[in-house]
């Protein structure tokens, strides 16, 4: 798959764009227009979805993405792709894959601002910039990390024993990874999923697997995954709901979901990279992308010589 | 009354009424529709209010309001008015004056009772004699099941596993298994699916399939019915096999919304919520030449994504290698849906039929739109449904929970969806061409002679 860069993005594809905002323009003049929007073209639409009332005042808002291309599309952070306040900016994905990717990171408002509304900013090549806000808003968009019906919960996954993440918001690593561009860089986490289940219900008759994913979140190059001999990646191909996280190919399964999922990585260019590991329950029937339940998140840092 | 029997001999003039009404426009249909002769409780609304209201604005009712006589109308007349002309009540909108208005369980009021309930009010909303009252309604009970009156008790009644549902967070969805207990294949005669109690305000939908679990843990289902807030129910028409199968468990499919949606939402905690399916079934011996089946028809043009303040339209097609009979429409969205039609386009014309409207669409109540068996289309092999949805994330939309938000396609309350389920009775070419040629005789027969 080919990956573009924003700055790049076709004057075809702007035209896509003004198609799309252009009906979304009219109709609020127009009760009932006729002409659907498009499929797929660009630009990256940035979601919000949802928020989490936490125990200490503060709230925590989870965003993911829609980019209806078929190819990655990087959008540095800066003019083009910020979070304000400032103080929150940082944590937004720089490399945006095909397809509706949910819950790719999530920004904590700590209790002292936590009237205020954040704003994530995002610019596709020549488009209008699109933004969307976050807040301790309307309950339509309330999430929790209560169990789930069929006893789904966000499943741990950490860097370091006693220190696991869950959630969008999930664990960063402590420590910052160093290789030189196009070494081997074994990156590892341990996970655990917690959800208990009853084996009377007949999908839960056997242990179900969990999936761990490897992403490229933030970076100035082009990182290759290739699998970890005792890890291996699902040879079968991924079938996804909806378009929803259909490119990640680094995926791993862990058998009755629990134990260590790694890879090895490998760099285009030097700087800083920011790499995602999301480990999921989605083979149980209340856990899914679209039910905002159940996955978390870990991020390693990595930095990358020439 | 004058002015309405001008009416009834000007179409324009009720046309022109009606689009008033519908501006919201109270005040100039008032006038316009007012009887000359004194309007009282008594003679003429309690009648209209008890057969078409009472039975959700009674005590205990999902109403938010009783209004089972005078007492506790009276301070609700100048609202019932404006929700009466504009057709906001009773909750069925379907537009009667676009497509097909021939339908079973049809809750829509006469123009000729909304003008009556109108011109009360502007008379200042008089009791009359309330020592000459109509007979009062009968009413089925309040956790009776809608088709008993007619149908009596369900044949076989299947209940969800109870569960907890909190007073806020995340949509739950819960999709566990029962046993169906049919040993033997039947046809299904009518449906209902049935919330417990509070359960109403936080089910937002239950569907329920008939399912094999394979060793992988993979699952293989059929629809067995659909329910979304505010249905009704199904009925099956009359020489039709709907089945219900033998030896199958059945999956539970249930999406709750913690705190409840609408006027009468308890915002509280529910336990042990459990949601009912109640069937009734054929005699064992019934015959059926041609069977139903139920099913979801989806947007398949474009992205469901509408974007912050703004506003979307999406369009499905499908058609079949065989003819069909149409026998019910039920458009699916959430709370930004606003409205949704059925359309037919026949390739070999060139012509689109529109068959069915809802212009003022809300997620409080996914009717079923059931289509009298002499009224429901019959395709061809090879016409094309054309299903259209609008969509409004805008202010104005009371429903929007967040006009600033993205709005694709999801699961959740606060998401949005773009399908319609619609029951399609499957056709040989000798069926489907006596039943247009019973269609076209009774067409004849109905036509003043001379014509």
């Amino acid at each position: 798959m080919s990956r573009i860069r924003a700055v790049v993005t076709s004057v075809a594809m702007a035209l896509v764009v003004n198609a799309v905002f252009a009906v979304s323009a009219g109709a609020q003049e127009v009760q009932r227009f006729l002409r659907p929007p498009p499929k797929g073209g660009q630009p990256i639409v940035p979601f919000m979805e949802g928020w989490y009332g936490n125990a200490d005042g503060s709230v925590t808002v989870s965003f993911g993405y829609h980019n209806r291309s078929e190819v990655d599309v990087i959008i540095p952070k800066g003019d083009n792709n910020y979070i304000e306040p400032a103080q929150l900016n940082g944590m937004q994905p720089e490399v945006y894959l095909p397809g509706r990717q949910h819950g790719v990171f999530a920004v904590t408002i700590p209790a002292s601002m936590s009237d205020e509304t954040i704003w994530w900013h995002l610019k596709t090549g020549s488009s209008e910039t699109l933004q969307v806000p976050g807040a301790r808003g309307s309950t339509a968009y309330e999430l929790d990390r209560n169990p789930r019906p069929q006893g789904s919960v966000q499943p741990l996954i950490w860097f370091e024993e006693g220190n696991p993440g869950t959630g969008p918001e999930g664990v960063m690593s402590t420590t910052v990874k160093t290789v030189a561009v196009g070494a081997p860089l074994t990156i590892e986490v341990g996970t655990d999923d917690p959800s208990v289940r009853d084996p009377s219900n007949p999908v839960f008759a056997k242990p179900l697997d969990t999936r761990v994913m490897w992403y490229e979140h933030q970076g100035p190059g082009k990182v290759q995954f290739t699998e970890y001999p005792s890890t291996p990646f699902i040879a079968a191909p991924h079938v996804s709901l909806r378009n929803a996280m259909p490119a990640a190919a680094a995926r791993i399964a862990i058998p009755a979901s629990k134990g260590p999922a790694r890879v090895i990585a490998t760099f285009s260019e030097p700087g800083e990279y920011l790499i995602r590991a999301r480990l999921d329950n989605w083979n149980a029937s209340d856990s899914d992308g679209f039910d905002q339940c159940c996955w978390s998140n870990a991020f390693q840092r990595v930095h990358v010589t020439p | 009354m004058d002015i309405v029997q001008k009416s009834n001999r000007f179409p324009s003039l009720s046309i022109s009424i009606a689009v008033i009404a519908l501006s919201g426009l109270q005040a100039t249909v008032s006038t316009a529709a007012e009887p000359a002769e004194a309007v009282t409780y008594s003679g003429h609304v309690a009648s209209i209010i008890n057969e078409n209201c009472v039975v959700c604005h009674r005590e205990g009712g999902i109403g938010p309001m009783a209004l089972t006589n005078f007492d506790q109308v009276r301070p609700w007349a100048p609202l019932i008015q404006l929700k009466v002309a504009n057709r906001e009540m009773p909750p069925y909108a379907y537009d009667h004056d676009i497509g097909i208005q021939d339908l079973q369980a049809d809750w829509r009021l006469s123009q000729s009772d909304i003008d009556t309930v109108v011109a009360w009010v502007n008379q200042g909303s008089p009791a009359g004699n309330l020592d000459e009252m109509p007979a009062p309604p009968v009413l089925r009970g309040l956790h009776d099941w809608n088709f008993s009156a007619q149908l009596g008790e369900p044949d076989l009644v299947l209940s969800s596993v109870p569960i907890d549902v909190p007073a806020s967070g995340n949509d739950l969805w819960d999709k566990h298994y029962i046993s169906s207990g049919l040993t033997e294949d039947r046809c299904i005669k009518a449906l209902q699916v049935k919330p417990r109690g509070d359960a109403k305000t936080v089910v937002h939908h239950a569907n329920t399939y008939f399912a094999e679990v394979q060793e992988d843990g993979s699952v293989d289902r059929k629809p067995l019915t659909e329910y979304a807030m505010g249905k009704w129910g199904e009925i099956v028409p009359e020489g039709v096999c709907r089945t219900a199968y033998a030896n199958s468990m059945v999956q539970w499919d249930i999406h709750m919304f913690p705190g409840g949606l609408g006027g009468t939402a308890p915002n509280a905690a529910i336990e042990d919520n459990v949601v009912e399916l109640g069937i009734w079934l054929h005699p064992k011996d019934y015959k059926a030449k041609v069977t139903q089946t139920l099913a979801t028809y989806q947007l398949d043009q474009g992205d469901l994504l509408i974007p912050p303040n703004g506003t979307a339209m999406t369009q499905g097609f499908h058609s079949f290698d065989h003819p069909v009979r149409i026998d019910s429409f039920q458009p699916h969205g959430h709370l930004r849906m606003n409205a949704a039609s059925l359309e037919i386009f026949y390739p070999a014309t060139g012509k689109t039929e529109v068959i069915s409207m809802i212009s003022n669409w809300s997620a409080t109540w996914h009717h079923s739109h059931l289509y009298e068996p002499d009224s429901a289309p019959l395709l061809p092999t090879g016409a094309v449904l054309v299903t259209k949805q609008w969509y409004d994330n805008t202010a104005g939309n009371p429903n929007n929970p967040d006009p600033n938000q993205w709005v694709g396609w999801g699961q959740r309350t606060a998401d949005e969806m773009s399908h319609s389920w619609i029951a399609i009775t499957h056709l040989d070419a000798e069926t489907y061409a006596e039943l247009v040629e019973q269609r076209q005789k009774s067409q004849d027969q109905a036509l003043p002679a001379g014509d």
